[in-house]
């Protein structure tokens, strides 16, 4: 690329001054200059009209921007020639200037590998100084430069909380004169990143670790300070009134973000990944500002088509639909600015910009996102972003208006000082020349790109070879064997006018006289103005495969004539309707009529309530463990639902209506769960049912002790040290909770204790993974001691072997229907273990914990008849009415009764049969699913599919370069966040 | 010892049905008399129904089957199996039933050996008779099984067994009849199912491919002219796959994966038996013209992609019967076995017929390994099958009666049911 341009420090930067406190090793320079810029198109700022004027620079800023202004006594003017003017680029987050960050030696995984008396996780680091850390590189801020950056907000690129960003001009000069302002923003992002500490090793960890460090900042003075020094949360306290960035790493990141900065009255600046558009109304509603990258996905190789099929929809679409993310997000009126970050070539952002314009962004939008509008977001707007009196000459010289493909940038001045770019300006010479020369006349065509051409007005053999510069037109002509003529010529009015060596060696004059132009800047006109908008397919919600362009809605619906299993009292009522209005069910009986519903023939089918799955893992995002501590009862599923799981869709398609999404269980004592209806296509908090009891997951057993492997040495290593973790927990908590009634804020507040108070205060329950008959017994015995109730044992399957004790504790137990062998402590189960605790009227349900098994939980309900001859309305309850009651939520869902949720399936088959498939899903009577629209749906799919496939195909022969499948953008994980991606197995 | 305690002893053995010690069921004596099924509903296995049928068996092999009362013979055992269903044993394969006792205790595993081309390796030889899990298979009604050795890239060889044996002599009824030769993923899965990340192309597959043919080549060569001294031990156990005494079971599941092991397996002249095979409904065409017999994973599986059918697991049974293919359904694990039953149902809930479903772990999975005495109720053929009061593909009414492998009547007890009756013991005490 390089040899393209070549790089010119003018006469500008010669004078430029060294920073003041510095000696002088040689004449001082004046430190005043005056730089006088005419005759060229400003465009002062986005909003304002173009204009042909002037601006006057003294001392690295700009004194005066007009139509005309008298020069100055003692200036330098330079003509622009009616080049075009604008303010230089500022890249709101950037990682210039910066040194790599480095991952710290550290021994303890539990502990922080950075000495001194700084936050105990490694990966808060508010104290860090970003503009302590800069240094100028000058190779790096010539790409930056050549790209029309003019100055950027860099940061350390590493943890959660990074520290203080600074904003940096991309001069040549020193550090003292480069740096701008030396605390812009505190930078954070949701990845551990190089931390060597294990904790937070989950999207959610991280998001309770940032919570706890908000609150034992807000208290540092009361309850920390008087006790220990802590720079880190000094820090984070002092720099929490500047712009905080916030890195997200996908469109939910942003609302999960956003959320947590609702608790604590922080509004973000929010760094994006691109794919914002796939949720706009979501994101419109946090009314945060976003920083949005323009890294599009690569097309496709999809020539075969068994690779081709590898790829998602949801992939190929976003690569349609990427460039129309920033045009989107203005046509929403949703605040936004650009950076470059994520793009391989600095270069490339400007080309990106182009086709985001081309893809529906409006051009003063865009230049808005590059120059004042991440001046605004960073409060920097009185220094940089316009071409205005007072602010910093920091701008951009173009040969035509800026958006246009054929537009280079020929000058960045940063500071006041000057750096050029671009090949040499050779295009307004093409056109068609006469020469007359030696007594011939020729016609020599000189193209565009410099390509010379020459033919002879009596057809005699002649070529020519020439090189063409901005001022000049050199090279050789030949007409005869006999050898060739030289010549060399400068410009003129009309052509080229110089000298040439003869054959003979004897020199005489040589003109070529322009007579026809073939300059291009009319064609290009042409070209801007055929720019169509580009097809782009539509969004669907969520964006993949099965979504729906239109949320559905809620209906007023009359199921006629059906087999309804209500799992109330009266049992199976035949030959029944069931009305719902407004998401009730509002009636159930015979011969109802209802004018304002729509009606579904039940004749011959089965209608039950929503199946319930106590214990599931489907749409979690990043990570089901919290893995890293014995317990972490602050981490939340809750921050972390994902609602573009296929799972729910496809789980709808098998009933189930509400699931129960639970931390894993890795340790003793988990994360918090979350309670979620299967609202396919809503966003996550639309999902949540809510309000609901809190529950939090515990575990025993192999798992929390480590038996699978991965030994480690994390505590407890035997059912033993289990017990004793519990009981240490609840000592503690008993503890801080009569501490904190007492001294409140001057005892910190820790959101791990406050979840084991709320549990002995019986506003949340536990939900507690377990299998063998001794560790059952000892968490009830350790419960009472604590004056709680286990409220749910999940999995139990030794149940049997205790479903007295249980009884009168007062546990409910959700189990597997017939799993057995997959471990040593499961090796005593028997598929008969919920027919025993039924038959000991303790609340007994199935679940799945398994996405697929999920998907068929009634044949599981079908299993407790086969197994133990439960009976088969009571088998039912065991997916519906029963988890609905261990849930706390069956006074809403659960049964078919008037008042409840419309949760209901309509099975085209006994429901605990294998040959039963559901028809219909409702959820607060809304319609999530439909056998035949699903049908409509797999139609759209294939068609969407083959839409993008057939223009993949012609991109490339047309020759866009493609990617083969093999790297497609991961749409859930970031590549550095170790623990997030799931890797840690989740036993049963 | 004296003659009172030994009688209490075994007095209480039997009161328990002596499976309760030792979690073991005692092997059924040879069959003696003659039995005769009447009245059941006859699922043959091969696609056909027998209404209201008689079948009769003698020292192991059935000797009719059909609606002639006249038939029964005189002496016969009659079982009055009015309103019942009766089926051939079904056929749980490819497991590793007997080989894995408890899949995280590593002591208790015995199905996978250290190296890439282990075809000598022989699995019929560490299966476990005395297991536990065999008993809670055939309470539902699998009662033959093949059992399969797994890993590396040929795992080696796997038998036949019926699933009531002292020993695993005893128990074979097909020794070393098939090769397990697990074909490379064209992709890479990135990834687990709670979050699966974007697959890519597995850039060693050609290489992967490279080393299988190497194998191969040097093991048909080897086949062509065996030494009589310094043998080879991997291809000597190759010579049946060439000379067709052994099944070659190549486990595949993309399109691409089970062409490109088909034309592999067609350079040796070989017919291999496609396994898992999920994209198979992709290619019935391909696999019709070179006649490849499909053993399908579960239908209880979630799909490969995102975009695929929701039910595409479920329905690729109908879509390979529809094209003809010849298929069989097999399960992975061993205690799982017991569900197999109900997958096959689950097909029929997706259109296949419900004949057709069981013929898919009967009569087809006989027709893949070659097994003439096995797979269905015809005469001639093994008298290995069960009586359940209701359909037992559907969990709902699957409730096995009474179940015979080779004539001999078997205990359908198991230590499950043992552990259900004591625990109802204690809390319903009954005095």
């Amino acid at each position: 690329m390089s040899k393209y341009f070549f790089i010119i420090c003018s006469i500008f930067c010669i004078r430029s001054v060294a920073q003041i406190t510095f000696p002088v090793n040689d004449i001082r320079d004046p430190e005043r200059q005056l730089i006088l810029l005419t005759n060229g198109i400003i465009h002062s700022d986005p909003q304002s009209e173009e204009f042909r004027g002037s601006i006057l620079i003294k001392d690295g800023r700009i004194i005066q921007v007009a139509s005309a202004i008298e020069i100055p006594k003692g200036a330098i003017v330079k003509d622009l020639a009616g080049a075009h003017v604008y303010p230089s680029f500022i890249d709101p987050l950037a990682e210039y200037g910066i040194p790599e960050p480095k991952k710290a030696n550290s021994t303890n995984p539990m502990l922080s590998g950075k000495d001194g008396a700084y936050s105990w996780n490694e990966a808060l680091r508010p104290e860090i100084k970003s503009s302590q850390l800069f240094t100028t590189k000058s190779e790096e801020a010539e790409k930056w430069r050549e790209a029309g950056f003019g100055a950027v907000n860099t940061h350390y690129p590493d943890g959660i909380s990074r520290g203080t960003s600074c904003a940096v001009f991309l001069g040549d000069q020193n550090e003292h004169m480069m740096l701008l302002r030396d605390e812009v923003s505190h930078v954070m992002s949701l990845q551990k990143g190089l931390s060597s500490q294990e904790y937070p090793g989950s999207l959610m960890g991280v998001i309770a670790l940032l919570r706890q460090c908000y609150y034992d900042g807000m208290h540092y003075m009361t309850a920390i300070q008087p006790k220990e020094v802590n720079f880190s949360l000094q820090e984070w306290n002092r720099i929490q009134n500047l712009p905080q960035i916030f890195i997200a790493n996908d469109k939910l990141d942003i609302l999960r973000i956003n959320k947590l900065g609702k608790e604590f009255s922080k509004n973000y600046i929010i760094k994006t990944s691109g794919n914002e558009y796939q949720r706009l109304p979501e994101i419109k509603q946090t009314n945060a500002k976003l920083i949005v990258p323009l890294k599009f996905p690569t097309a496709y190789d999809v020539e075969d088509p068994y690779n081709a099929i590898q790829i998602d929809l949801a992939d190929l679409k976003h690569w349609e639909m990427a460039p129309a993310n920033a045009g989107l997000l203005e046509k929403n009126n949703i605040p936004f600015v650009f950076t470059s970050s994520g793009l391989k070539e600095r270069k490339e952002f400007l080309t990106q910009i182009r086709k985001a314009i081309q893809y529906g962004l409006s051009p003063n939008k865009a230049l808005y996102a590059i120059t004042l509008g991440p001046a605004e977001f960073l409060g920097l707007s009185e220094e940089l972003g316009t071409l205005k009196a007072n602010k910093w000459a920091n701008l951009i010289i173009t040969n035509g208006p800026l958006f246009d493909d054929k537009t280079s940038i020929k000058e960045n001045w940063i500071k006041g000082v000057s750096y050029s770019y671009g090949k040499t300006e050779t295009k307004a010479h093409a056109g068609i020349y006469n020469l007359d020369f030696q007594d011939k006349k020729y016609t020599v065509e000189i193209s565009e790109s410099g390509e010379t051409k020459i033919t002879s007005a009596d057809s005699s053999k002649v070529t020519i070879k020439a090189s063409l510069g901005e001022k000049s037109f050199s090279g050789k002509l030949q007409k005869s064997e006999n050898g060739v003529v030289l010549f060399y010529t400068t410009k003129t009015q009309n052509g080229f006018f110089g000298n040439a060596t003869l054959e003979n060696g004897s020199w005489a004059p040589i003109q070529f006289v322009k007579i026809k132009d073939l300059s291009s800047t009319t064609a290009a006109k042409k070209d801007s103005s055929s720019t169509k908008q580009n097809e782009i397919g539509k969004i669907t919600y969520p964006f993949m495969a099965y979504g729906y362009t239109e949320k559905p809605k809620q209906e007023n619906y009359l199921i006629k004539n059906t087999k309804v299993w209500t799992c109330e009292e009266n049992g199976i009522q035949e030959n029944t309707d069931v009305l719902i209005r407004n998401g009730k069910i509002v009636s159930i009986g015979k011969n109802i009529t209802a004018t304002d519903a729509i009606q579904i023939d039940g004749t011959n089918k089965h209608l039950t309530p929503g199946i319930i799955d106590e214990h599931s893992h489907i749409a979690i995002s990043r990570g089901v463990n919290e893995c890293t501590q014995s317990n972490t009862a602050e981490v939340r599923i809750g921050d972390v639902v994902n609602s573009e799981d296929v799972n729910i869709y496809r789980q709808l398609a098998g009933g189930v209506t509400t699931s129960h999404l639970l931390h894993g269980s890795c340790n003793p004592i988990g994360g918090q769960t979350t309670l979620i209806k299967l609202r396919w296509g809503y966003a996550p908090e639309e999902m949540k049912m809510t309000p609901h009891d809190g529950f939090i997951k515990f575990a025993l057993g192999e798992n929390v002790k480590r038996s699978g492997g991965n030994q480690g040495n994390r505590y407890p290593d035997s059912r033993m040290g289990v017990e004793q973790v519990f009981l240490d927990a609840f000592t503690r908590a008993k503890d801080y909770e009569s501490k904190r009634k007492l001294e409140g804020n001057k005892v910190r507040k820790d959101l791990e204790l406050d979840a084991l108070v709320e549990i002995m205060n019986k506003t949340r329950f536990i939900t507690c993974h377990s299998y063998v008959q001794s560790e059952i017994n000892m968490l009830m015995h350790l419960a009472d001691k604590f004056n709680f109730k286990v409220n749910t044992f999940t999995h139990i399957l030794e149940g049997f072997k205790v479903a007295d004790k249980m009884r009168n504790h007062g546990a409910g137990a959700s189990s597997f229907s017939d799993w057995w062998a997959y471990k040593y402590e499961v090796y005593d189960a028997i598929p008969y273990n919920g027919a025993i605790l039924h038959d000991q009227k303790i609340v007994t349900a199935y679940n799945s914990d398994d996405a697929e098994m999920a998907r068929r939980l009634n044949q599981e309900a079908g299993k407790a008849i086969m197994y133990g001859n439960v009976p088969e309305t009571e088998a039912l309850k065991f997916v519906t009415l029963n988890p609905a009651k261990l849930l706390h939520i069956d006074d809403r869902v659960g049964s078919i009764k008037v008042g409840k949720d419309a949760d209901l399936v309509l099975w085209n088959d006994h429901p605990l049969s294998v040959y039963a498939s559901a028809d219909m899903t409702f959820v607060d009577g809304i319609k999530f699913f439909d056998r035949k629209h699903d049908l409509t749906l797999r139609e759209e799919v294939k068609n969407e599919r083959n839409r993008i496939i057939q223009k993949l195909i012609s991109l490339k022969k047309d020759g866009e370069r493609t990617m083969p499948f093999s790297s497609p953008p991961k749409r859930f994980y970031h590549c550095d966040t170790e623990g997030e991606e799931g890797e840690e197995n989740h036993a049963h | 010892m004296n003659h009172i305690i030994k009688y209490t002893l075994l007095n209480l053995l039997v009161f328990f049905n002596s499976s309760w010690m030792t979690g073991q069921t005692t092997p059924a004596n040879p069959q003696t008399d003659i039995i005769a099924i009447v009245g059941g509903t006859i699922h043959v296995g091969n696609g056909e129904l027998i209404q209201n049928g008689i079948i009769q068996f003698e020292k192991g092999k059935i000797t009719y089957v059909g609606n002639e009362p006249q038939k029964i013979a005189a002496n016969a055992r009659k079982i009055n199996a009015t309103g019942k269903e009766i089926y051939p044993g079904f056929i749980a394969a490819n497991t590793n039933l007997g080989l894995n006792e408890i899949e995280q205790v590593k002591a208790t595993i015995d199905e996978s050996e250290i190296g890439a081309m282990n075809a000598n390796i022989r699995s019929i030889i560490a299966y476990n008779t005395d297991s536990r899990v065999q008993a809670t298979l055939r309470s539902n009604g699998v009662l033959l099984a093949e059992v399969a050795p797994r890993g590396g890239i040929i795992s080696g060889q796997s038998s036949l067994v019926q699933l009531d044996a002292w020993n695993w002599e005893d128990a074979s009824i097909c020794t070393d009849c098939a090769i397990h030769l697990n074909w490379p993923s064209p992709y890479r899965f990135n990834g687990w199912w709670a979050e699966p990340a974007a697959s890519s192309v597995n850039e060693k597959y050609v290489k992967e491919i490279d080393r299988i043919k190497l194998f191969f080549d040097e093991a048909y060569a080897y086949s062509k002219n065996p030494p009589t001294s310094e043998k080879n031990l991997r291809y000597e156990a190759m010579l049946g796959v060439f000379n067709g005494t052994k099944k070659l079971m190549i486990h595949a599941s993309l399109s691409k994966a089970i062409i490109a092991a088909v034309l592999f397996a067609k350079e040796y002249n070989l017919t291999p038996v496609i396994v898992d095979g999920e994209d198979s409904w992709r290619i019935t065409s391909f696999l019709k013209e070179h006649n490849v017999p499909v053993l399908l994973s579960e239908t209880h599986n979630l799909p490969q992609r995102e975009d695929d059918d929701i039910d595409i697991n479920f329905k690729t049974p109908k879509l390979l019967n529809d094209a003809g293919i010849l298929f069989g359904l097999k399960l992975n694990g061993f205690w799982q076995q017991r569900n197999l039953a109900f997958q096959a149902g689950q097909m029929v809930a997706f259109g296949l017929d419900k004949e057709k479903a069981i013929a898919s772990i009967t009569g087809n999975i006989a027709k893949i390994f070659g097994q003439k005495n096995i797979g269905t109720i015809e005469v001639y053929k093994d008298a290995t099958l069960f009586i359940s009061e209701g359909d037992a593909l559907d969990m709902k009414t699957n409730r096995v009666t009474s179940a015979f492998i080779q004539g001999r009547e078997i205990d359908l007890n198991n230590h499950q049911k043992d552990l259900y009756q004591k625990y109802m013991n204690k809390y319903h005490p009954k005095n």
